[in-house]
Order: C-alpha cells, then sequence, then structure tokens
C-alpha cells in the first residue's frame, strides 16, 4: 500500500504542476504540416504560430519564426483545427441528464450536473476534440439549456466557453415515453401526467410559450409602485428564446417531426436548429426555405440493413450529400456515443460527401451553430489555439493523433 | 474415420469447382493488385478459367469469348476469409444445452441472412461458421460461400470443427473448467470401454466363443462422434477462451491433452500474450479489438489494441467481424485499419483476413492470395482496401460475378435512387 | 483507584439533585503525554479540572489543590480530548428523512432524538463524547443537525449546521428532483428566497439564510465528481461556505478542494481500500483543505466508533501527518459543529472529556483504556475500544 502512494503524491504534484504553468502559454510553432485552416484554403508545408493561447499567424513556409519560439517540426503531418462537436455526450452522468420532476423545465442547466474532470471528456479530447456542445437529455420535452465546454481548461469555471447556448425542445415519440396514469400502481407518481401523445408533446411546448407570453405581461414593471413579481427562471429562458437571444435545440428524427419544429418556431419566432434529424432528406427544400441548420447524429451507424433510426426515421446514405447540395449548413455529431468524431466524419466522406465540406461539419459549422465561431472552429488569427496534429489524412482510418494543443497548451501528445 | 475426411475434403474440393460450369473464361484488367504473396503487380490481366486464375500477367490475351471485367481504375484483392464467425445463423447461436457436440451450423445457417448479403457486400469469399460463444460443446461448423440459395449452394466444407467454450456464468470459471474437464474425460472413459468390449469380442471371436455373431456390431454413439474425433485427433476444435483466466486451462488442453485447437480469444486475453507465443495454429481475436483498459489503482485508462498486443509477441492471428451491432467493427477492412492505426504492419493486418484464415482453415492453396492456380475468389475495390472512402464495386466467387455494387438493390435504396423527386434532384 | 471510579460511576448514574449545590469536584491528571490540541502537548504534566472544566493546564496548574481533590496519575499513558463525530444518524436514520418534500431546511433532528438509543453507549464506550445528530441525505435540503454529548444525550445545540444532500439519495425518481439539474435549481431558489426581506420571519428561510451568513455551517453530503463540481460551483454562485461530507469518488478533485480550503468530512476508511481513497486525506491536507474523520458509513448501518480512530491510522500511513489527523478526530469535527470553544481539545475553561490510551492513539495497538467525561470516569468496563 505504501509504495503506491508516492505515485499518488506525484500525480496530484503534476496536476498541480499543470495549474500553475497554465498561466503563460509558451510561443509555439508548428512547421512543415499540410494545414486545413478551415476558413480559408490548405495549405502545404505551413507554419503556424501559437502565441498567449491564440492562433498568432499562419501562412506557408515562408512565413518569419518568432525569435525564442518552441518550433516543432510537423512535416508529414495533417494540421487542422480542434473538433467540434454540437452534440456531444460526454461529462454528465446518466441519471442528471433529464430533470425528470417536470416535463417542462427550461430553467434546467446543464452545466449544474457538469463532471469537469470526466474521463468521457478526457476520451473526446484524445480524439481531437477541444469543444462540445452538453445538452440536457432527450426524455423531457423542454428540457433546459446546454453549455459549450472545452475539453480541457485550467479550471471547471474556465472549462465553460459558453453557457446557456442552446435551449432544448424534443419533439416525436420519446418525451411522452413513461408517463402514464398510475404507474407502478401509484397515483401520485410524478410520471401521472401529460403528455403521452405526439400531440401532447407539441401541446405542450405550445402551452409554454403561450405560459411565457402571459408572464410577460405580468413581468412589466407596475407603474404604482407596485412591488415586481417574483422573477420565473424557467419563464425568464422562455421569453430569451421568444426575444430570439438563445436559439431552440428542435430535437426531432422523423419527418413529420421536422415539419412540426419548423412550424412551431415559426409560429412563436424562435430560431431553431434541427437536431438529430434523421429523415431531413424527406424535406429538404423545406429546410432549406427555412434556412435552418442541421445537426446529424453518426452517420456510420447507418446500416445498410434495415436503415431505421430513433422514431422510426428512414435513414438514407446520401442525406449529408443533399444537404450540401441544398446549401443547408449542418454539423456531424454525436462523441461519446458512437466512434471517435474524425472517424464518423470519414464515414460522411465515404458516404459521398466531399471531404472539405465534412471537415467543416467538424469544426466550422458547429462553432457557428453554437455561437463560438469567434473563438474556435477555424484556424485564423485572433482564434483559440486548438489545434489537432494528424499523423496523415485525418479521415484515413488508419491515422493517429499525434498531439492536440488547446489554447496554445499540448494536452495530448 | 481417416479416409472420410479425406473423402470429405476431396468432396469440397469438387464443390468449390462444381460451381463454375467449364470452359467458363473471365478476365479481369486491373490497375492495381494486392495478391497477398508480398508483391502488388500494376496493370495486369487476371485470366480466370473453371473457376480458377490460369494468368496473371501484363502479356496474356483473354479468349475471344471471356467476359471481360475492366478494373483498370481499381485495386483487385483475394476476397476476405473469415476464420471464425457465428454469422447467418437463424434463431440465434446459443443453446440452452452446455452439452451438444452432435449439432451443426448447417441446420441453421440461412442463405437469406442479412449477415450473408452483408458479408457479399463487404468483399468476403469464404466464412467459417460456427456455433455461439456461449455453448461448452456448442457442435460442428462449416465453411461457407456467401453465395447460393439453400445451404448445400453455400457449403465449401462441411463438418469442420468441434466448438468448445470456457465461456462461464459470473463466478462460475472454475465450474465451468471442471464441467468441461469432465464431459471430455466421459467421452474418453466410454470410447475406452468401447475399445475394450470390442478387442474382447475379437478375442472371444477368435477363440471361437462368439457364438453366431460374426461382426462386433457395433458403433459408437453418433452423439459423441465429434467429440471422440475431436479426442482422436481427427477433428478440429474451436475453443473460445473469455478472458486470461481461461488462458492457463486453453493452454493445457491443447498441449498437455493434445488435441487440435484453434483458440477464439476474447479482447482482455492480450493480457496472456506473452503465453500464447508457442500454440500449433494462429489465434482467433474478438471483433471488439480495441477497448480501454483502466489501472485499479490510478483510475487512469489506455486504449488498447489486443491485436497489436499479440503483434508485439509475434503471436499469429487472423480477425474477426462483429455480427450483432451497427458500428464499423461489422467492416472487415475497418479491423484491419485499426490494427494499422495501432501500428501494426499492413502486411499482417491485411494477413489477418486472408491467407492467416485460409491456412486455418486447410484452403491455402486454394483462397487468400491471387496467384496461379488459386481459385479464383476476388474483390475489386474502388481503391486502397483500409480507406473509408473505398468500396467494393465487385466480388467474384469462383470465377462467378457475384456482387455488383451498381446492382446493390438494398444499396441503391439507402443512396436514394427509389426515392421520388431524388432523381430530379442528382 | 477503583474506589473513586466506581465512586465516579455511581455519580454518573445517579440523577443530580437540584436542591442541593454539587460540591465542587477537582481532579488533577498527570499523564505521560497530554494532547492539549493537535499541535500542543505536555509531556509528564498535568491539567486540572473543576467542575467538569479544563481550569488550569502544565505550568498554570497550583501546587497546592484543594481538600478533597482527586488525583490520576497516568504515568506511561497517553491522554488526548474525547472524539468529536461531526455526521451521525445513531440507529435512527428512518426518522430522519422528510421523503414528501425535497427541501426541508426547518426540519431539526432533535425533534428525532431518542434520548435511550443505545448507539449512544457505544460511541462514548468508543471514544467519541460529541456528536453532531444529524438528518439523513434523503433530501436536497435536509434539514437542521443537533448537537450531542453522547453520555448522557443532553444538547448542547439544537439548531445546528445546515444538512444538504447532492447524491443519488437526495435524487429520488418519484419526486422532484430527480437529477442534479433539478436539485441545482431547488437550491438556488431556496437561497434567493431565503435572501427575500420578506420571509424574514419564516424558519425554513430563516435555516437558510443563516447557514448562507455563516451564523451555522452548511454540510453538504456529495459522493462522485459531478456532484462535487456541482456543490462547489453553487456554493460559489450562492457564496456559501460548504463543509463537504463524503467525496468517495473525488480524489481528483483534491486540487481545487485545497484552492478553496475546503474542509471535507470523510467516512471510514478501510485497509482493503485503493491507494487513491487511503491517500485521498493526506493528499486534501497537503493541498491545503481541512479533513474531519466521521464514523457513519451510508444511511442506516449503525457507526462503529472504533472506525475512527482505523481511518486516521490508515491516512498517517498514506501521508497524512498525526497533527492533521489528530484534528480529523477532534478539533475539525468540533469547528464543523460551531463547538470548537466547547470540544474537541483541553484548554482551559473546555469541557474536560478526555481519553486515556495506553500509547499514541493513532498506533492502532494502543488500548483505549478509559473515558472521561466532564471529569468523571466512565465505569472502566464500559470503555472498551
Amino acid at each position: 500500500m505504501n509504495r503506491c502512494c508516492p505515485t499518488v503524491l506525484i500525480l496530484l504534484a503534476l496536476a498541480h504542476g499543470a495549474a500553475a504553468q497554465s498561466d503563460r502559454p509558451a510561443l509555439v510553432v508548428l512547421k512543415g504540416a499540410r494545414i486545413h485552416p478551415v476558413a480559408s484554403a490548405p495549405i502545404d508545408g505551413g507554419v503556424l504560430i501559437l502565441a498567449g493561447g491564440k492562433v498568432q499567424a499562419l501562412g506557408g513556409a515562408d512565413l518569419p519564426v518568432p525569435e525564442g519560439a518552441k518550433v516543432i517540426d510537423c512535416t508529414g503531418k495533417v494540421i487542422t483545427p480542434g473538433l467540434v462537436d454540437a452534440g456531444a455526450n460526454v461529462a454528465i452522468q446518466p441519471r442528471d441528464r433529464n430533470e425528470q420532476g417536470d416535463e417542462v423545465t427550461p430553467q434546467a442547466r446543464i452545466v449544474d450536473a457538469m463532471d469537469p474532470l470526466a474521463r468521457s471528456l478526457e476520451r473526446v479530447l484524445r480524439q481531437g476534440v477541444t469543444t462540445v456542445q452538453v445538452n440536457p437529455g432527450t426524455r423531457n420535452v423542454i428540457g433546459g439549456t446546454g453549455a459549450v465546454l472545452r475539453t480541457h481548461a485550467a479550471s471547471a469555471a474556465e472549462m465553460v466557453l459558453k453557457d446557456k447556448s442552446q435551449l432544448r425542445i424534443v419533439l416525436g415519440a420519446e418525451p411522452s415515453q413513461g408517463n402514464m396514469a398510475i404507474r407502478g400502481g401509484n397515483p401520485d407518481s410524478i410520471y401521472y401526467r401529460r403528455p403521452t401523445t405526439r400531440m401532447g408533446v407539441v401541446w405542450t411546448i405550445r402551452k409554454a410559450f403561450y405560459d411565457a407570453q402571459a408572464y410577460r405581461e405580468k413581468r412589466t414593471i407596475p407603474a404604482n409602485g407596485a412591488p415586481m413579481p417574483e422573477l420565473d427562471a424557467g419563464m425568464e429562458v422562455l421569453l430569451e428564446a421568444l426575444d430570439r437571444k438563445l436559439t431552440v435545440r428542435s430535437t426531432a428524427r422523423a419527418e413529420q417531426d421536422i415539419r412540426t419544429a419548423l412550424r412551431l418556431a415559426e409560429e412563436f419566432g424562435y430560431e431553431t436548429v434541427l437536431d438529430e434529424s434523421a429523415e431531413v432528406w424527406r424535406v429538404i427544400d423545406l429546410v432549406a426555405g427555412a434556412k435552418a441548420k442541421v445537426l446529424f447524429n453518426l452517420p456510420s451507424a447507418a446500416r445498410a440493413r434495415d436503415g431505421a433510426a430513433a422514431d422510426g426515421a428512414e435513414v438514407r446514405l446520401n442525406t449529408l450529400e443533399l444537404l450540401a447540395k441544398a446549401k443547408v449548413p449542418f454539423a456531424i455529431q454525436g462523441s461519446g456515443a458512437g466512434l471517435p468524431l474524425i472517424q464518423e466524419a470519414a464515414f460522411a466522406v465515404r458516404q459521398g460527401l466531399d471531404a472539405e465540406t465534412a471537415l467543416a461539419a467538424i469544426t466550422k459549422v458547429p462553432a457557428e451553430v453554437l455561437g463560438v465561431a469567434d473563438r474556435v472552429g477555424t484556424l485564423a488569427p485572433g482564434r483559440d489555439a486548438d489545434v489537432v496534429v494528424w499523423s496523415g489524412d485525418p479521415f484515413d482510418p488508419a491515422t493517429r493523433i499525434e498531439s492536440v494543443f488547446v489554447q496554445g497548451r499540448q494536452v495530448v501528445n | 474415420m481417416l479416409l472420410r475426411t479425406l473423402l470429405g475434403s476431396a468432396l469440397a474440393c469438387a464443390a468449390l469447382s462444381s460451381a463454375a460450369p467449364a470452359q467458363d473464361a473471365l478476365a479481369i484488367r486491373a490497375g492495381k493488385v494486392l495478391t497477398m504473396t508480398g508483391k502488388d503487380l500494376e496493370n495486369v490481366v487476371i485470366l480466370v478459367e473453371n473457376g480458377r486464375i490460369t494468368a496473371i500477367s501484363d502479356e496474356v490475351k483473354p479468349a475471344w469469348n471471356a467476359k471481360v471485367i475492366d478494373a483498370t481504375d481499381k485495386v483487385v484483392m483475394p476476397a476476405w476469409v473469415l476464420a471464425h464467425t457465428s454469422g447467418g445463423l437463424s434463431g440465434g447461436d446459443v443453446e440452452n444445452m452446455l452439452n451438444v457436440p452432435y449439432l451443426t451450423v448447417k441446420d441453421a445457417l440461412d442463405p437469406a441472412s442479412l449477415f450473408v448479403e452483408e458479408a457479399l457486400r463487404n468483399g468476403v469469399g469464404t466464412f467459417h461458421v460456427m456455433p455461439g460463444n456461449r455453448t461448452m460443446l456448442g457442435g460442428t461448423g462449416m465453411v461457407a460461400r456467401p453465395y447460393g440459395k439453400t445451404v448445400e449452394d453455400m457449403t465449401v466444407l462441411s463438418r469442420t470443427a468441434l466448438k468448445l467454450s470456457l465461456a462461464s456464468a459470473p463466478g462460475q470459471r472454475t465450474t465451468q473448467i471442471r464441467r468441461l474437464q469432465r464431459a471430455l474425460q466421459d467421452v474418453r472413459e466410454y470410447l475406452e470401454d468401447f475399445e475394450r468390449r470390442k478387442k474382447e469380442f475379437e478375442e472371444e471371436k477368435a477363440a471361437g466363443a462368439a457364438g453366431d455373431k460374426k461382426e462386433f456390431g457395433e458403433e459408437p454413439d453418433a452423439q459423441k462422434k465429434p467429440v471422440i474425433e475431436l479426442l482422436q485427433g481427427k477433428l478440429r476444435g474451436y475453443l473460445y477462451v473469455p478472458g486470461p483466466a481461461e488462458v492457463p486451462e486453453a493452454l493445457r488442453l491443447a498441449n498437455t491433452a493434445k488435441l487440435d485447437l484453434v483458440l477464439v480469444l476474447g479482447w482482455q486475453c492480450w493480457r496472456a500474450a506473452r503465453a500464447l507465443t508457442n500454440l500449433k495454429n494462429p489465434v482467433v481475436l474478438d471483433p471488439d479489438l480495441e477497448a480501454y483498459d483502466v489501472d485499479p489503482e490510478t483510475d487512469t485508462e489506455t486504449l488498447v489494441c489486443a491485436a497489436a498486443e499479440l503483434a508485439k509477441q509475434g503471436v499469429p492471428f487472423a480477425l474477426s467481424i462483429d455480427t450483432g451491432t451497427d458500428g464499423p467493427q461489422r467492416f472487415p477492412w475497418w479491423q484491419a485499419a485499426t490494427l494499422v492505426r495501432h501500428g501494426v504492419d499492413r502486411n499482417i493486418a491485411l494477413a489477418a483476413l486472408t491467407t492467416v484464415p485460409a491456412k486455418l482453415l486447410g484452403l491455402a492453396d486454394q483462397v487468400g492470395t491471387v496467384e496461379v492456380g488459386k481459385v479464383a475468389n476476388l474483390q475489386i475495390l474502388t481503391g486502397d482496401p483500409l480507406k473509408a472512402t473505398t468500396w467494393v464495386d465487385q466480388v467474384v466467387l469462383e470465377g462467378q460475378l457475384a456482387y455488383e455494387r451498381s446492382k446493390d438493390r438494398r444499396l441503391q435504396h439507402l443512396f436514394g435512387k427509389n426515392d421520388p423527386g431524388q432523381a430530379q434532384a442528382k | 483507584m477503583i474506589p473513586t471510579v466506581l465512586a465516579a460511576g455511581l455519580a454518573l448514574c445517579m440523577p443530580q439533585d437540584p436542591g442541593r449545590a454539587p460540591e465542587v469536584d477537582v481532579l488533577l491528571v498527570r499523564a505521560a503525554r497530554i494532547v492539549l490540541a493537535p499541535d500542543q502537548e505536555l509531556k509528564d504534566e498535568a491539567i486540572l479540572v473543576r467542575g467538569g472544566k479544563v481550569v488550569a493546564i502544565g505550568a498554570a496548574v497550583p501546587r497546592d489543590l484543594p481538600a478533597g481533590a482527586r488525583r490520576l496519575d497516568l504515568a506511561g499513558k497517553t491522554v488526548v480530548a474525547g472524539f468529536v463525530d461531526a455526521h451521525q444518524h445513531l440507529g435512527q436514520g428512518e426518522d430522519l428523512v422528510e421523503r414528501a418534500d425535497p427541501a426541508t431546511p426547518e426540519l431539526r433532528a432533535a425533534d428525532a432524538f431518542d434520548p435511550f438509543d443505545p448507539q449512544l453507549a457505544t460511541l462514548v464506550r468508543g471514544g467519541v463524547t460529541t456528536i453532531g445528530f444529524a438528518p439523513r441525505s434523503g433530501n436536497v435540503i435536509a434539514g437542521l443537525a443537533t448537537v450531542l454529548k453522547t453520555h448522557d444525550g443532553a444538547v448542547l445545540r439544537e439548531d445546528g449546521y445546515l444538512k444538504m444532500a447532492l447524491t443519488g439519495d437526495a435524487l429520488d425518481v418519484q419526486r422532484k428532483p430527480t437529477s442534479l439539474l433539478g436539485a441545482a435549481e431547488l437550491v438556488r431558489k431556496a437561497f434567493t428566497a431565503a435572501r427575500d426581506p420578506r420571509a424574514a420571519n419564516d424558519p425554513a428561510a430563516r435555516a437558510l439564510l443563516e447557514a448562507a451568513t455563516g451564523a451555522r455551517a452548511l454540510v453538504v453530503h456529495v459522493e462522485a465528481q459531478a456532484e462535487v463540481h456541482s456543490a462547489l460551483a453553487l456554493c460559489e454562485e450562492l457564496q456559501l461556505q460548504p463543509v463537504l461530507l463524503g467525496c468517495a469518488e473525488a480524489w481528483r478533485m483534491v486540487p481545487r478542494l485545497g484552492t478553496l480550503r475546503a474542509t471535507v468530512l470523510v467516512p471510514p476508511l478501510g485497509a482493503e481500500m485503493r491507494a487513491q481513497e487511503l491517500g485521498f486525506p493526506a493528499a486534501l491536507e497537503r493541498a491545503g483543505a481541512r479533513v474531519g474523520f466521521t464514523a457513519q458509513r451510508g444511511q442506516r448501518r449503525v457507526a462503529d466508533p472504533g472506525s475512527l480512530r482505523r481511518s486516521a491510522a490508515l491516512a498517517v500511513r498514506a501521508g497524512l501527518s498525526r497533527k492533521a489527523a489528530l484534528a480529523a478526530l477532534t478539533t475539525v469535527p468540533a469547528e464543523v459543529l460551531g463547538m470548537a470553544e466547547r470540544v474537541g481539545s483541553l484548554q482551559s475553561g473546555r469541557d474536560a472529556d478526555f481519553l486515556v490510551f495506553s500509547g499514541d492513539p493513532l498506533d492502532l495497538g494502543s488500548r483505549l483504556e478509559s473515558v472521561y467525561v466532564a471529569g468523571r470516569a466512565l465505569p472502566a468496563q464500559e470503555a472498551s475500544r
């Protein structure tokens, strides 16, 4: 037993050391790799300069290397921005994904349940994912707000890149499942409640927003000096969505649910992205017309067998190609549930998507969807120095990760 | 008995070639050929006659009546060979009873199963179907091709080997080991008793005391036959070893009890890699090739690839594919690429799905490489086999074009070819 | 010696006559080693006890003792303050949770206290002289703990620290909340409402507000990393200073707990545990956090007071300083209970609750020979651990 203790202490000391060093990331130059900035054309044999946790400059081999910089030779390697996953299944224990005390919990905030040291975060970091959106689960009709997290940061507080990044609303059959009268012989169960049908789910959403509209009237400061009414945290969140300050993430897999999601967004005037929309291929024109963005799950799981996804949605392997043709922006998501994100994108390429669009779907587009494109998702001067160095073509299944930088610090080697 | 086995394989050989009518000629103009013999070829014609490769050369001219496949922009390589799978068995692969050596997969293999369909789509040319991993003495297997309307059509080799398993319910490892030892010992004792009675009869007959009975007239119990043959060294066994703790018993059965065994290893068995270096046969690996290994003391985890650990110790192995999940472990190319990602030599990775299993199945002279004289089991790929973007474009089995991607109706459907409105959009 | 002990035992058992002024009881305790506080020891010196309190230590002990003063000469022995366990349910776990409502800050464990609970005798025989009798972790905001003396069940403070829990037990699937999301929202709402001046007379609000202002401690039960993070983040947001209870799976959060100078109450350690669990208290100390031990394991199990000393010894073996180990048994839990001025150390003016060990209390080979409460020994045969 004694034998083991020094190891623990060393580990802790290391953890301390890492925290102490974290104040000033060194000046690092990555030289000789093929760089995919995503925002601009690829550069062969390029030079990427990271300083102060940001990208300072990038360019061809002729870009001068600043003095005193740590130069890392990356000849033959490929550099991409750190990957961004718009819907990762990490950092939250299964129990804490859904607050099932109510069907409508817009006030629930996923950051309250995050585990900043979760192993799942470390895993996706080692797979090159440096930014993730974590969401409440799919059991509630209105589940609460998600957050954009870095997969590595010096402290838990710095890990949160953007709190309240999206409000999750779930359509289809899932949120009504489990609700029923007298569940388990217990008439007092919290599950003895609405909705139990698809129409019930949609009404629950409508009612929530009607309530929010009514709440807005009450909430206006009374002119006669009467005391302010008590603020309702959930209603406040719904008002933000109605005022288009908060994007709604509409989880809608089947065609009918996608249509409903767009209809509701139009009806109440909120901005929405479509999530897990496997059957979006049936309504490409509608989605393109509504200027909605699409978050697409796990292309590798689409099976040449029956091709059915959740909520009975039918799968097509050319969905992403169709979206690309119709110029609908989309992201590929789902770390923590399937393959590493890069390999999910590789499967999209296998299914016919061009490699450039596939890379954008795991970097630039999700960063835009999440409203953090000024920080992450592309390599350009001033962006966070979140960088992945690959041993070769990132979409080659035999390619390994050489290193990952987060805010200029090398965190995976 | 030995004669019968030999006869069996002779029949099997006949089956292999009978699928291709005589005079049937096929020529493949290949841009690149991965022969799996150590030398890759470029811009050659592969000539196939009566199901076998008769020439590979840049000079050969196909006969006037030969069907020609233009693969000048493609890669040709041997169709995959799977050393061990339980895919395609209708009604599942697990028996409730533990001791059922008399069962045979032939009675359960479903030619219309999705496994068979996907195997062909993914470039598999030969696969060894075995009972599942959870039955102690599970029955005998067969080698099949993923083509044909009946099991007979699909059969390449019958009654290839007996499946054994050390898998146990939690906490019952020792019970399972004892149970398997007991089951084998029962048959051993039965056989000794049978031989003794037979010998006694022969002695009595020689002494004239046998009465009217001219022949001994008894055959060994048919239900025990596969186990008897296993004990006599006439039938190979495929032994599932769930974890490293069962490895010593597996080695005892293979080395001390002198059974001809192929070990089918669960993922954790990589821990026992050093003990596996002196086996007679290559091992077969679980479809789950990579998994996280957590250090119980420090809680730190490492992603471990079992095959890479075995390769480090020089243990020869064949790979298998997943038949149960939606994960990419269902693709042979993915399995091989996983190995390369973990630093295993590309040729070892490809051999684990071609030459190594071909040898294990006793078909080394027939499949697994692209060579003159071999059966023409070929896959024609759109690119390098280990690239994610590569598709199996065509599969040739025994000289016959068995699969064409452009005519794969299910794949076409999944790519939206039948969707209204999609045709115009394209 | 023996008659004295017997007399003390009788005195302990006899009800005191309120009509007669009790004779002032003076006791001089001399021992090879007297641990006054974790960082203060006397060697071959004495302390003077009068009326159940320590009145003088070391050089300050007067040479002339009043007539009738008793002398206790403990050559070769070690004396330490009676142990304090800040988190105990005794045998009354069933009554310490009001399930129908996840937030019950106004409830007091005192109202569930059974003064005849046999567990009290077990604890005092094992050297635990003061406890925090706490509501169980079945509710997110569980209620107020009560500070008790174990030898007679005397309540020192009825409304002690506020107990909260973010563990699985508090997140019941049959009522709200079912997740950390809901629990955090509930806590946020409760403390925000409590700060509203209009709620000043509400006992629930007062219980919360006093925990927020530091008038009482706030003990939060957490186990998994996410729960620890959630508790720390919430407390930062709501400006609360929590004491954490549990943290079984949070050994990787030690640097953060250290930075916050947190106090952590650690459940019993066992020799079968992994290195990082056994090393957790030592790591906390090195990082700058404080450790207290509690003998309560789980919700309903009857506590074994001997586990306190075992935990301390195992933690010392894994690198915890002796000083911190002694503090973890005495002064740290006393502070959590808000009773540091009365119990947990043998300073002048404090309760004369002390334990006599045959050797170093952190050496498991030493025997607990006798337990003194308010300067009086428990019957010898009862001090058994």
